[in-house]
């Protein structure tokens, strides 16, 4: 009989490879930001975010080479299984991609035999990558990873806990219980013993019966006694705690207006400066609420409700005045998403350009809604060359009005920021989170 | 069927009855076959955990590395699709042996995962001539502690860039760190020096001293010096790992330490990749064999040998030629040789007798056994396939000439053909022939310190460019100097045609 022992390792957790597939991650890091980036030009919006995002890396850039033969060349012979036709001598023509049928187990063989190399980046993880592209600070990234807000009700009472959460009544009262069932003698009981004793005690002469009378309350104070000092007056079983549970606070829901200038000057890089801005808001939006919707306005001369496909791609063109995307917002939250329900949100994106006749009519709309939203966060989008549509140094039309109704004392509701490039994205958040 | 004697027919295990199992598979090897195996320790793991040692050979500790988190991606991605099903393949050569027991196993499986790999592997890993050679069971897992915690501790120090470095170029060359054409009792001699030499931390900053007297002797000595000097190294190196490891002018000493610790874990596998129809052979047949034994004895009952027999003949199926990827299956020729060995002692045919004379009566557990210790892959098919199982299997020999626009079938299994086929099949499981012959030639010691590589091929097959290039510059990370790669063909000692790459070191990316 040779020994053995069963190990249980299960409870010991998997991970091991965790440190290994971060190691991955890291070496792949400009491949993975690549990848993620094309995902962001070509996915949806809120696809993005289920159970964690498929990249594809060329298979080449995660190989470790070995010296390999090159069976093209010289002589290959090998003996293979199931032969059911052929006979010695037999020649057959070679199969077109030009190797031998059959094969032999290669030593050195990594990998899965297809071009590219897939795998899954869950939702954390892509996060990570598509901040390391906008270069936001960590409180950021932080804030938008959080799960949802809990809060801690009262959830009945338990044998442990910190000593600032004790019961007291609840200890006392069962103090109480456990010393009557254990027939813990009363004080008084003793006293009122101890002093009869010490009556009896002192008449001397004792009669018969006194005599058996005083023995008996000896024995019987004894052992009260003693039972008195085993019995302690509060112990641990006795002490109650209160306990407190984190329940998910119960979510409220949560609409995003998309408004988008699509009129000719926004070019495909303006378009996506604003995708992202927009894929971020979703984000943190997703990240504090239940449910979030997305409603998608494009505006030019007047405006239109679309799906976020079109939202993006569809060209279009035309002269641009906002007040018509603002007046579609209005209708639409009288008309579905009664304030008592819904967190309001709106994003703008615009080149900044407007009509000029209507920005007096704009700033009115846009102040009809800004008592029903949480937050206008609205950015200025320009070309590659830096230059706002205006050039530098002109505020746009879209801009100044913001600027009034930020000097009539509208500021805690807007957020207003200029990209040019990727990484300035992040401002837009920083505003957003030193409000509130 | 006694029902009282029976073993729990359960489809859910518990500890209890794994140890009921135990006992009894225990008790049918050790005293039936007379197996002598390392003290076991089955491990009990979720399925995550499976997937963990999948991705690191195998072993409950390694050191980490980015392709190893490539590897547990991949395996996770085949075993969410439903691919992976291999629950009998995690036992680690080491003392005591550890086992792995998927939790999700049923209990009929997990008595086929002790019999095959407790006993099974664990017989081979401590009786096969080439693991005692090769190998320390005893010690391998407090090694790779400490290879984990040493490389950890570099690249705390050093930085991950630079540790990942150092190892990527060693993986490179993961496959030539070995003395093949090495007997074992010479192994055993140069192990011990190696491991006196590992101890003598002194002797290591000799190699200093030995580039400065190799300088010396190229100043001082002039004309002299080259009738004297036979160049270095005085023989081709064939451990190219271990040549760097020892006079790499170039590495610091915790550089030298990783490289030794690539080359001891290399070392470690070496057997195991020149065993595998041995090794899984040998694990199957005893599997198939105490499995019966169990059933025999009334322990077992038939829905639980139904699910044992579903279970291997899946494992020792063996696809035919024209399906896509398809290769000799190493459980299933490995099998099917240990079954005919037995068939062979108990109830030989003429054909047998005429094959394998001094088979003939013998105790069909001692040959069996003697087959899967006293052999490594290419000598066991080389003298133990038969005819028999050349005829099950279907063998065929096919020949592709790359100058040929045909393939030929030189030999099938009939009487003409068997000879041939054995031979080829052998060859093919000798790892010598699968791994290009590459070898250190020699170093300009007393100049630029380059170092030439030789690739010596026998059939005319060339290096694959690209990756050799790849390769090529690994060495030259680690050398420190430039390389040189010279490829040709032997033919009667002469060597023809040699075609050349050219590595220099300053071509050579550094750690970013």
């Amino acid at each position: 009989m040779s020994n053995y022992i069963i190990i249980d390792r299960r409870k010991d957790g998997s991970g091991k490879s965790i440190p290994n597939r971060e190691k991955f991650l890291k070496r792949q890091r400009r491949a993975i930001a690549d990848a993620v980036r094309k995902t962001i030009k070509n996915r949806e919006i809120k696809d993005i975010n289920k159970s964690g995002v498929k990249i594809k890396i060329n298979k080449d850039s995660i190989e470790q080479p070995v010296f390999n033969k090159d069976y093209r060349t010289g002589v290959r012979t090998g003996t293979n299984p199931g032969n059911v036709i052929f006979e010695s001598g037999d020649e057959i023509y070679k199969p077109e991609d030009g190797e031998g049928q059959g094969g032999q187990g290669g030593a050195g063989a990594d990998g899965d035999g297809e071009d590219d190399f897939t795998f899954t980046l869950t939702k954390d993880e892509f996060i990570d990558y598509f901040f390391k592209d906008l270069e936001l600070p960590n409180m950021v990234k932080s804030t938008l990873k959080r799960v949802k807000d809990y809060k801690n009700v009262r959830a009945g009472f338990s044998e442990q806990g910190n000593p600032s959460n004790l019961d007291l009544v609840r200890s006392m009262r069962n103090a109480i219980g456990r010393r009557a069932a254990l027939k813990l003698p009363k004080k008084k009981r003793l006293k009122a013993m101890a002093a009869e004793i010490e009556e009896l005690s002192a008449i001397d002469p004792r009669t018969e019966e006194q005599e058996v009378r005083l023995l008996q309350l000896l024995e019987d104070y004894a052992k009260l006694e003693s039972r008195a000092k085993r019995i302690p007056f509060l112990d641990d079983n006795d002490l109650k705690y209160r306990v407190h549970k984190k329940i998910p606070n119960p979510a409220n829901n949560a609409v995003m207006f998309c408004l988008m200038d699509v009129s000719g000057s926004m070019g495909s890089h303006e378009k996506d400066l604003a995708k992202r801005f927009f894929f971020l808001l979703y984000l943190f939006l997703e990240c504090n609420y239940d449910m979030v919707e997305m409603r998608f306005i494009r505006y030019h001369h007047e405006a239109r409700e679309v799906d976020e496909e079109t939202f993006f791609y569809d060209r279009d063109s035309g002269g641009t005045i906002v007040s018509s995307a603002f007046d579609m917002v209005n209708d639409i939250i009288d008309n579905e998403y009664p304030l008592s329900d819904w967190n309001i949100y709106i994003a703008h994106a615009s080149d900044g350009d407007n009509w000029g006749d209507d920005i007096s009519v704009c700033q009115d709309a846009v102040s009809k809604v800004l008592p029903k939203v949480q937050y206008i966060s609205y950015i200025e989008v320009c070309n590659e060359n830096g230059f706002f549509y205006r050039g530098p140094g002109h505020t746009s039309e879209v801009a100044e009005m913001y600027h009034n109704l930020i000097n009539q004392g509208k500021g805690k509701y807007i957020g207003m920021t200029a990209a040019a490039v990727y990484s300035q994205i992040y401002e837009a958040f920083v505003k957003l989170f030193k409000r509130g | 069927m006694n029902r009282d004697k029976l073993l729990p027919m359960q489809s859910e295990w518990t500890p209890q009855y794994i140890e009921q199992f135990t006992n009894e598979i225990d008790r049918i090897a050790t005293e039936k076959y007379k197996l002598d195996v390392y003290p076991n320790q089955l491990e009990i793991i979720t399925s995550e955990q499976m997937m963990d040692a999948y991705s690191s050979h195998g072993m409950p500790i390694f050191y980490n590395h980015w392709s190893f988190g490539k590897s547990f991606i991949t395996t996770q991605k085949n075993y969410m699709s439903g691919n992976m099903n291999l629950a009998y393949e995690i036992v680690i050569n080491s003392n005591p042996c550890i086992s792995y027991l998927m939790e999700d196993n049923t209990l009929p499986m997990q008595a086929l995962v002790i019999a095959h790999a407790a006993y099974g592997h664990n017989a081979v890993f401590k009786n096969n001539y080439l693991f005692k050679a090769r190998t320390e069971a005893d010690s391998i897992l407090d090694f790779l502690s400490h290879a984990q915690k040493f490389i950890r501790d570099c690249e705390q120090k050093y930085g991950e860039a630079q540790v990942e470095y150092i190892l990527d170029a060693c993986h490179t060359l993961r496959y030539h760190a070995f003395d093949h054409h090495i007997r074992p009792e010479d192994l055993s001699k140069k192990r011990r020096e190696q491991r006196q030499h590992d101890k003598d931390e002194a002797d290591r900053l000799n190699v200093d001293e030995f580039w400065s007297s190799m300088d010396r002797l190229a100043e001082s000595d002039g004309d002299v010096g080259l009738e004297k000097f036979k160049g270095f190294p005085e023989e081709p190196e064939e451990n190219i790992l271990q040549f760097i490891e020892k006079y790499s002018p170039n590495l610091e000493l915790w550089q030298k330490e990783i490289v030794r610790i690539v080359r001891t874990t290399q070392e470690y596998f070496y057997p195991q990749m020149q065993t595998k129809v041995v090794n899984e052979g040998f694990a199957t047949f005893m599997h198939y064999n105490i499995m019966h034994d169990l059933s025999d004895e009334g322990l077992v009952d038939e829905g639980f040998m139904l699910e044992i027999l579903a279970s291997h003949t899946g494992v020792v199926n063996q696809a035919p030629y024209y399906y896509p990827g398809v290769s000799i299956n190493p459980y299933a020729l490995g099998f099917n040789i240990f079954q005919d060995i037995k068939r062979i002692c108990t109830d030989p045919t003429d054909e047998d007798r005429q094959w394998f004379p001094q088979l003939i009566g013998r105790d069909w557990i001692e040959v069996a056994k003697e087959a899967a210790f006293e052999h490594r892959d290419d000598s066991f098919i080389a003298q133990y396939l038969s005819p028999k199982v050349i005829r099950d299997m279907k063998l065929f020999n096919m020949v592709d000439d790359s100058d040929d626009s045909l393939i030929s079938i030189p030999d099938i299994h009939n009487e003409q053909g068997y000879q041939a086929i054995r031979e080829q099949l052998a060859k093919q499981h000798n790892i010598l022939n699968l791994l290009p012959s590459i070898e250190v030639d020699d170093v300009q010691v007393r100049g630029d310190r380059t170092m030439t590589l030789a690739y010596t091929s026998e059939d005319g097959t060339w290096l694959d460019e690209d990756t050799a290039t790849k390769t090529c510059m690994a060495v030259s990370a680690l050398w420190g100097f430039d390389v040189v790669l010279l490829s040709r063909v032997e033919k009667d000692g002469e060597y023809y045609g040699s075609d050349e790459i050219m590595v220099k070191y300053s071509d050579v990316d550094p750690p970013f």
